[in-house]
């Protein structure tokens, strides 16, 4: 029969089994699951740090985009002289040819 | 006169042989615990009585001898008679060295550990056996108490005449009756101990005081042989009747025993408190350190958005920025077309 050391032993040892097992499953999950977490975070760090370059490449491909647009304007000038050039090697041409025409009658018996 | 009148004043743990108290006298674990009372009588005469043997010798003569397959129960009556003797003896031994101011707090502090224990074993062992034997309990009872009566009564008289307290007469005018009327009422501890002596409340300790002890001493042993004593025949044995001599250095050292045991279960208790006081304490850290982990990685994880955001949003400039673009590389192509002519005129 179930006298009182038996009921007290039994009482104590749920007093002292209870905690124990609850506690060491706390740690034991702890324990399994530290590492993971770790893992994670360093992964999250690297990401974090691939992010940052990326961000600062695009800062810098964005800037060099603005100031080319900025240099349109150079680009606009330098179509215009182009222009301007052609136009006089066009003139040039055309009065070099005409005088071409009339010093070539007197050039031959001054050339010979 | 004294003497007997100290015969009013037993120690009574659990309610053995009686079966009156079968459902209801339970200790609750936080109920107030017993301490023996202190015995202000001179306790030489009635040591003497107890070892000397007992004056019911009536009721020695109705005990049947026990058969072989008695003996087990006899001796587990055996051992139950002895410790409640002994803790009515330790009463007496302890007021005989007559010093009062010290006994008191160390008597409650030696009794008060040891005598929830040893009240609880004694209850649950009365609890017990009330149920063993519950059928024909009743039945003996009434039979034991018509014949018990007398001198039952004799011994209340006397505590009376010897100037019992008003609760001695209290407990004599309740035990007048065989029995507490209602088998199956469900009486609070309290209640149902008034009925078998004083009960006396001081904050979280309660004094009792129970009447006719050496009666429920008998009690207590008598259903075991009565039970199967009709069966084998009395002529097994005459001698369970009476409570053998007690030994009181026997009881010494059970009452020594019984406060190591007791300071023992406090040490085992403490240890184990501080044990369990350490455990949570780890425990507390290793939780600590795994709740800073996750803090950590939560704020790692949210770096890590808002870093991807902004890469979306720099991007999202970007793509804005590339507008304008192939219209400037068309302009340009057409630049280089207008060079080229040039350098072909030039040429």
């Amino acid at each position: 029969p179930h006298d009182l050391t038996d009921k007290f032993t039994e009482s104590m040892y749920v007093l002292a089994n209870e905690p124990s097992v609850a506690l060491y499953r706390l740690q034991e999950h702890v324990r399994r699951s530290l590492p993971e977490l770790a893992q994670h975070k360093s992964d999250m760090q690297s990401w974090e740090e691939q992010s940052q370059g990326a961000i600062y490449t695009v800062e810098y491909a964005c800037s060099a985009i603005k100031n080319m647009t900025d240099s349109s304007v150079y680009f606009k000038s330098i179509d215009s002289l182009l222009k301007h050039a052609i136009a006089m090697k066009d003139q040039l041409n055309a009065a070099q040819g005409r005088s071409t025409v009339a010093p070539q009658a007197k050039n031959p018996p001054a050339s010979s | 006169g004294g003497a007997v009148g100290a015969a009013a004043r037993r120690t009574w743990r659990g309610s053995e042989g009686s079966s009156q108290q079968r459902p209801c006298v339970v200790t609750p674990p936080g109920h107030a615990p017993f301490r023996p009372p202190a015995n202000r009588r001179a306790g030489a005469p009635r040591a003497a009585r107890l070892s000397g043997g007992h004056s019911q010798s009536p009721r020695a003569g109705r005990r049947s001898g026990p058969a072989s397959a008695n003996r087990k129960r006899h001796k587990q009556s055996r051992p139950r008679p002895l410790p409640q003797a002994a803790q009515s003896a330790r009463t007496q031994t302890r007021g005989t060295p007559q010093s009062p101011s010290p006994e008191p707090a160390v008597r409650g502090e030696g009794a008060g550990p040891a005598a929830p224990l040893a009240s609880t074993a004694g209850q649950w062992r009365g609890k017990r056996t009330p149920g063993g034997h519950a059928p024909e309990g009743p039945a003996a009872n009434r039979r034991r108490h018509k014949q018990a009566a007398r001198d039952e009564r004799s011994l209340e008289a006397l505590s009376l005449a010897a100037g019992g307290t008003g609760a001695a007469a209290a407990a004599a005018a309740a035990a007048g009756r065989p029995q507490p009327p209602p088998e199956g009422r469900r009486a609070t501890l309290a209640s149902a101990l008034e009925l078998e002596g004083t009960v006396l409340r001081e904050g979280r300790l309660t004094q009792f005081v129970a009447n006719n002890l050496e009666r429920r001493i008998r009690l207590s042993g008598a259903p075991r042989g009565e039970q199967p004593g009709p069966g084998p025949g009395p002529g097994a044995g005459a001698g369970a009747s009476s409570i053998p001599a007690i030994d009181p250095g026997a009881l010494q050292d059970v009452v020594a025993l019984a406060g190591q045991v007791a300071a023992q279960v406090d040490e085992l208790l403490r240890a184990v408190h501080c044990g369990l006081q350490a455990l949570t304490a780890l425990s507390v850290g290793c939780i600590q350190t795994y709740r800073d982990g996750v803090e950590s990685l939560g704020e790692a994880a949210d770096l890590s958005i808002r870093a991807m955001y902004a890469l979306v949003a720099r991007c999202e400039e970007l793509d804005r920025a590339m507008q304008p673009v192939p219209a400037l590389a068309k302009r340009i192509r057409d630049m280089k077309g207008t060079l080229e002519r040039l350098e072909g005129l030039c040429k």
